[in-house]
C-alpha cells in the first residue's frame, strides 16, 4: 500500500510537470510560426488577392460587440465563393478588447484582421503588430476614403489602419425648453450658452441646462475636448513632445466646463455618455454634445422629437469650434496574411456591406462611395447623418499616441477635480500638464 | 542509533515525495508568479514584450506620483475604518442576536443576506440606490430636507470612498456577526450566571465577562477582514471603478489599472511589491495573534 501511494505521488508530479512543460513548449512554438514574414505575405508585386487566395485558406476577422455580424457573416460567405479564402468571424466584448489582443500577441496568436479603435494604431505600429496597408489596399479603396478619415489613420506618411465607423459629434438642444424661457435663438458660443443656463436651470423641477460627464476617464474627454479646441488650446503642442492645455486657454476651458457643471445634470461625476444621451431624450437636459442616436430611438419608438435642434459645437472667445470625431478602424496585423486580410477587408468596405452597417447603426460614412450608393446619407431630413456629415471640415479626432490611455485618464482626472472643486482649474491643468509632459517624454 | 538516524532520513524522503505534488504546483503557481512580479517591478516593459532594466525606477515613480499619498490614505481608510465599522456593527448585531426573542431564526436568516448575495446583485442594488436623480437614498435626505438638490454620493471626489465603504460594510458585517455570535455561544453560561448572583449588571457582564472571551477571536476576525479588505477589488471596481478621478481607488485598483488598462507592467509590479510587503506584515501579525487570551476556568 505505502509502495502504490508511493507510486502514485511520483506519477502525479511528473504528470503535473508533464503538463506544465506540454504548456509551456506549445506557446514557445506558437511565437516565431506567427512571427514568422509569410509565405503569401512576401508575395507582394503579384495581384494579392490570387496569391493570398492560393496560399492562404482561411484567415480571422475580429468584430467587437457583435457589430455588423449579420452583413458580416453574409459577406464572409460571398468572400469565400469569390476567392476561395474563408473568413473566420469572432466577436469579442469592447471592454475586453485591448487587453485580450495583446494577450494574444504576446503568444503569437493574433487575429489577421480586425475592428479596433484609432488610439491603438501608433501603439500596435510601434509594437510591430501591425502593417502598413498603403500596398495592400487598391488605389481606388484609398482614395474612396475621406481626407480627415485618413489623416487619422496614417502614422507619418503610412497607412497604418483602415478607417472604418466613424461618428461626428455636434450640439444637441431641447428648442421647447429654450422656448418656455423665452429663448428664440439657439446659442452659438459657450458664453452665450452660460448666460442662459441660469434660467434653463431648475433642479425642484427636474429640468437642467445641460448634461455632461466628468469623471468617467474616457466619456469625460468626449464632453470637454470640443470646448478645450473651441478655446484655442489642444491636447498636444505642435511638436507632440509636451501638452497644449497648461496654458491660459485651457486653463479658461477647463474653468467654462467647470462653470457649466452647476448647471447640470447632476449625475456626471459618474456619468457616462449614454447618460448624457439619456438625459437629454428624456428631457431632463436643455442641451447635450454627443450624436443623434438618442434621437433614432426616439424615432424607432414612434416618440416624438421634433423638439430637438442639431447645431454645430459651440464656438470659443475667439469662434473657433471644432467637433469630436470619433474613428474605429480595421487593423491588419504582422500574421503572414495580410494580403488575404487586406483583400478581405476590400471586400468587406463595400455599400452592399460595411455601408449598410454604417447606415443602419448611424455613424457618418467616411467612403464616397457610400454617399454616392445609398439614399439615405444624402437626405436632408435624416437626422443621424445629414447635419453631422456637415460637420466633417471642422472635425479633429484624439491623438494617436502610445500612451494614451494614461493621458486621457490625467486629464479626464483634471478636468474631474476641478469641476468638484478639489483644486482650481489653473491647478488641474498644472497636475495633469506636468503628468502628460512625462509621458510625451518617455 | 544509526539506523534510527537512517531510517528518519527515508521517511523524511518518502514524506517529500509524497508532498512533492503539492510542491509543483506551489512552486509553479505560486512561488513562480511571486518572484516574477518582484522582478518585473525593476523593469518597464514595452508593449511588444521588451523589458527594459530600470532599476529602482518604478518603485521612485510610485513613491513621487501625485496620485500616491491618495492611494495609501485611501487604502488605509479603507482598511482601518472599514474594519473598525464591520467589527463594531458586528459585535451590535451579535449581541443583539445572542439574546431570545420571538423570530429570532428569521432575523438571523435576513441578516445573512447582504453577505450570501452576489456582489455583482448588491452592487447593482446600491449603484440604483445612489443614483442622484431616482435613488432612494437622495430622495430620502430630499424629503428629510437635508439635501436642497439632488447630491452624488458616488460621482463626488469627496464621497465616493465612503459611499462604497458603506457597501462593503454592509455586505462583511453579517458575516462578523455570525463569528461573533458563535464565539459567544461557546462562553460558559454558568460564568454569566455566578455573575448575575454577584450582582453584575448586563454592562458589567459585557465588560468583564463577554468583552475580555471574545477579544481573540475579534483579533483573529480583525486581521482576516482586514486583510480580505485589502485585496478588495470587486466592490470597487463594480460600484465606481476606483473614481472619480481615483477618489475611491485602492492599492488593488491602481494595480489593474497600471496593469490591464495602461500596460505599465512593470509599475504595476512595484505597486504589488509594495502591497505584498503590507500585507506580509498582516500576516505575521495574524501568525503571532494567538498570543495570550482570556480565559475563565
Amino acid at each position: 500500500m505505502k509502495q502504490f501511494k508511493k507510486f502514485l505521488s511520483v506519477l502525479l508530479a511528473f504528470v503535473i510537470l508533464a503538463g506544465i512543460g506540454g504548456c509551456s513548449s506549445k506557446s514557445a512554438e506558437t511565437v516565431p510560426a506567427a512571427n514568422a514574414e509569410t509565405s503569401a505575405g512576401t508575395n507582394s508585386t503579384a495581384d494579392p488577392g490570387t496569391v493570398a487566395a492560393k496560399e492562404t485558406v482561411s484567415i480571422t476577422y475580429v468584430t467587437l460587440g457583435d457589430t455588423g455580424m449579420g452583413f458580416l457573416k453574409q459577406a464572409a460567405e460571398e468572400f469565400k465563393a469569390e476567392t476561395g479564402i474563408e473568413v473566420k468571424l469572432e466577436s469579442w466584448a469592447y471592454s475586453d478588447a485591448y487587453q485580450k489582443i495583446l494577450t494574444l500577441a504576446e503568444g503569437g496568436n493574433m487575429p489577421d484582421c480586425m475592428y479596433g479603435f484609432s488610439s491603438w494604431t501608433q501603439q500596435f505600429k510601434e509594437a510591430g503588430y501591425t502593417v502598413a496597408i498603403d500596398d495592400l489596399i487598391s488605389e481606388d479603396l484609398y482614395n474612396d476614403f475621406s481626407a480627415s478619415a485618413l489623416e487619422v489613420c496614417s502614422v507619418g506618411d503610412e497607412l497604418w489602419a483602415m478607417p472604418s465607423y466613424m461618428s461626428i459629434r455636434g450640439m444637441l438642444f431641447n428648442k421647447v425648453r429654450l422656448e418656455e424661457v423665452g429663448i428664440t435663438t439657439i446659442p452659438t458660443t459657450w458664453e452665450e450658452f452660460k448666460q442662459i443656463s441660469e434660467q434653463l436651470t431648475d433642479p425642484s423641477a427636474g429640468k437642467y441646462a445641460y448634461t455632461m460627464v466628468a469623471g468617467h476617464p474616457k466619456n469625460t474627454l468626449d464632453c470637454f475636448l470640443p470646448i478645450l479646441w473651441a478655446y484655442g488650446a489642444n491636447v498636444m503642442d505642435e511638436t507632440g513632445t509636451a501638452n497644449g492645455f497648461n496654458n491660459e486657454k485651457g486653463v479658461a476651458a477647463l474653468q467654462m466646463y467647470a462653470d457649466m457643471a452647476q448647471y447640470a445634470v447632476p449625475d456626471y461625476g459618474q456619468a457616462d455618455i449614454n447618460s448624457t444621451q439619456n438625459n437629454f431624450t428624456t428631457q431632463l437636459a436643455a442641451a447635450y454634445y454627443h450624436n443623434a442616436q438618442g434621437l433614432a430611438a426616439l424615432a424607432e419608438a414612434g416618440e416624438d422629437y421634433s423638439w430637438a435642434v442639431i447645431t454645430e459645437p459651440l464656438a470659443g472667445p475667439d469662434g473657433q469650434k471644432y467637433s469630436l470625431g470619433v474613428m474605429d478602424v480595421d487593423l491588419i496585423f504582422n500574421t503572414g496574411n495580410q494580403e488575404a486580410a487586406a483583400k478581405w477587408l476590400e471586400f468587406w468596405h463595400t455599400p452592399g456591406y460595411q455601408g449598410q452597417v454604417v447606415n443602419q447603426s448611424g455613424w457618418v460614412p467616411n467612403q464616397q462611395s457610400y454617399f454616392a450608393a445609398i439614399p439615405q446619407f444624402t437626405d436632408e431630413t435624416n437626422v443621424m447623418v445629414a447635419p453631422f456629415s456637415k460637420m466633417e471640415p471642422i472635425t479633429k479626432f484624439k491623438p494617436s499616441i502610445t500612451c494614451w490611455e494614461e493621458v486621457q485618464k490625467y486629464m479626464a482626472d483634471a478636468v474631474t477635480k476641478a469641476v468638484m472643486g478639489e483644486l482650481s482649474a489653473a491647478e488641474a491643468m498644472e497636475t495633469a500638464g506636468r503628468q502628460v509632459d512625462e509621458l510625451l517624454t518617455k | 542509533m544509526n539506523g534510527l538516524a537512517k531510517r528518519e532520513r527515508r521517511e523524511k524522503i518518502v514524506n517529500l515525495i509524497y508532498i512533492l505534488p503539492m510542491l509543483i504546483i506551489f512552486v509553479t503557481f505560486i512561488l513562480y508568479p511571486i518572484t516574477q512580479v518582484f522582478y518585473m517591478s525593476f523593469f518597464e516593459r514595452k508593449i511588444n514584450g521588451d523589458m527594459v532594466f530600470v532599476g529602482l525606477g518604478n518603485f521612485v515613480s510610485l513613491f513621487t506620483s501625485p496620485d500616491t499619498p491618495r492611494m495609501f490614505q485611501n487604502t488605509f481608510v479603507w482598511v482601518v475604518v472599514g474594519v473598525f465599522f464591520k467589527l463594531l456593527l458586528g459585535l451590535g448585531l451579535a449581541l443583539v442576536l445572542y439574546r431570545k426573542f420571538l423570530g429570532k431564526r428569521v432575523m438571523t436568516a435576513i441578516m445573512l443576506i447582504p453577505y450570501a448575495m452576489p456582489a455583482a446583485v448588491s452592487c447593482m442594488i446600491w449603484r440604483l440606490m445612489y443614483n442622484p436623480m431616482f435613488g432612494h437614498i437622495i430622495q430620502f435626505l430630499r424629503d428629510l430636507h437635508i439635501l436642497d438638490r439632488p447630491g452624488d454620493f458616488l460621482g463626488n471626489t469627496r464621497t465616493s470612498l465612503i459611499a462604497v465603504m458603506i457597501v462593503n460594510i454592509w455586505a462583511v458585517t453579517p458575516f462578523c456577526a455570525l463569528n461573533i455570535l458563535s464565539t459567544m455561544y461557546s462562553i460558559p453560561t454558568y460564568i454569566y450566571e455566578a455573575a448575575k448572583i454577584d450582582g453584575a449588571s448586563g454592562m458589567q457582564q459585557f465588560f468583564f465577562i463577554t468583552f475580555p472571551l471574545i477579544t481573540s477571536s475579534l483579533r483573529t476576525l480583525g486581521l482576516l477582514i482586514g486583510i480580505w479588505a485589502f485585496n478588495t477589488f470587486d466592490v470597487i471596481y463594480m460600484v465606481t471603478q476606483g473614481g472619480p478621478a481615483n477618489s475611491s481607488s485602492i492599492m488593488v485598483n491602481f494595480i489593474y489599472q497600471n496593469a490591464f488598462q495602461f500596460n505599465n507592467r512593470g509599475y504595476s509590479a512595484a505597486i504589488s511589491v509594495v502591497s505584498f510587503l503590507i500585507l506580509s506584515v498582516f500576516a505575521v501579525v495574524y501568525i503571532n495573534s494567538k498570543g495570550e487570551d482570556t480565559r475563565y476556568e
